[in-house]
């Protein structure tokens, strides 16, 4: 990764693809899922991801690195207007992708337990669902077709919710 | 996990099952089998987009059906209430709930134009649906005014909308009360 001090602990991360991405400890710890094993020492040299792929997991190391490194909110009240402003615009530029890509990140996230990003990319697929027809929301998501509501169910939950329709 | 209905194959050869594990073949949308991630998303749609949900599939429906949503959606424009969160909660779940209250009464006056256009329109659609219950049209005059007078889509509602909804709530759950034992 860039700008290594010599100092500072490295983790390496292993994909399902068996891709490997050596970054910082302070980087992995925005997971809290890594941060306790890191904390409660059952984590070995190279942490294995067996369900993230390598395109997913870059994606959420390049997340982790800029989040990492900027203040943390909590840390005092005034910190820089421009870092947040700033963080919110990595945001911003990092959501711009496909919906097969957001919901495997979505996924991985959840999985290594990264909040923010979790709530980031929930926001980012109910922004995209927002006036959309049941049929577009179906075809947004990919939604499982195994589950549908019955030809009546659904005619119900329209005659419900109807008011939304219009 | 299969229990068959013979008694002799009650354990089938365990190692035996057809039942490949099917890990790595998942369709895409699995991370949304998730009902909490589902919850989630739900947290951040409008009420339209939550309405919408509620017909994609079974699981969003249920999911969409969860009364902590439209209590969010409800209250997002109160201003502060003259009564507790806990207190507010618990009359309107007894009446019927906030999807209904949402729905019936403030989707109406939360829409941007003419209180009693939107009214009468929506009366119709939600009528079809609901049976005789006059949403809006009754508003006193006072009210109409604070409604109609702020064009911007975000509308505060004062104490005065809240109570009154919250009113029409509960004779629209009483009227229901009187009619269900005479349709039997």
């Amino acid at each position: 990764m860039s700008t290594s001090s010599s100092s500072s602990k490295k983790i390496v991360l292993k994909s399902a693809d068996n891709e490997t991405f050596e970054i910082d400890e302070i980087v992995a710890l925005e997971s809290q899922a890594i941060k306790n094993m890191i904390e409660d020492e059952c984590a070995d040299n190279v942490i294995p991801l067996g369900n993230i792929d390598s395109k997913t997991l870059s994606k959420i190391i390049e997340y982790c690195k800029k989040h990492a490194e900027s203040p943390k909110k909590d840390d005092n009240a005034d910190i820089d207007e421009k870092a947040v402003e700033d963080l919110k615009s990595f945001d911003a530029e990092f959501a711009k992708v496909d919906m097969p890509l957001i919901q495997d990140i979505l996924m991985a996230a959840n999985f290594l337990n990264i909040d923010n990003l979790i709530g980031l990319m929930c926001r980012t697929i109910a922004d995209r669902i927002k006036g959309k027809t049941p049929e577009e929301i179906r075809k947004i998501l990919n939604i499982n077709k195994n589950d549908l509501l019955s030809p009546e169910q659904e005619a119900k939950a329209r005659e419900e919710n109807s008011w939304a329709f219009d | 996990m299969k229990r068959s209905k013979v008694s002799v194959s009650e354990y089938p050869n365990n190692h035996k099952k057809k039942k490949t594990n099917a890990t790595l073949e998942q369709p895409i949308s699995d991370v949304l089998l998730d009902e909490n991630l589902l919850y989630e998303i739900m947290k951040h749609v409008d009420a339209k987009a939550l309405g919408s949900a509620s017909c994609v599939n079974k699981q969003w429906h249920r999911t969409a059906q969860d009364e902590r949503l439209w209590e969010m959606i409800c209250t997002q424009h109160w201003t502060n209430m003259s009564c507790g969160n806990n207190q507010l909660r618990s009359v309107v779940l007894a009446l019927g709930g906030f999807r209904r209250l949402y729905a019936h009464y403030l989707w109406p006056l939360s829409r941007p134009s003419n209180v009693f256009a939107a009214a009468s329109r929506s009366a119709s659609t939600v009528a079809a649906a609901a049976g005789p219950s006059s949403v809006w049209p009754c508003l006193p005059s006072q009210c109409t005014n604070n409604v109609s007078k702020p064009t911007s889509v975000v509308t505060r509602w004062g104490k005065d909308e809240v109570q009154l909804s919250l009113s029409l709530l509960s004779i629209r759950y009483f009227e229901k009360m009187s009619y269900l034992p005479l349709k039997k």
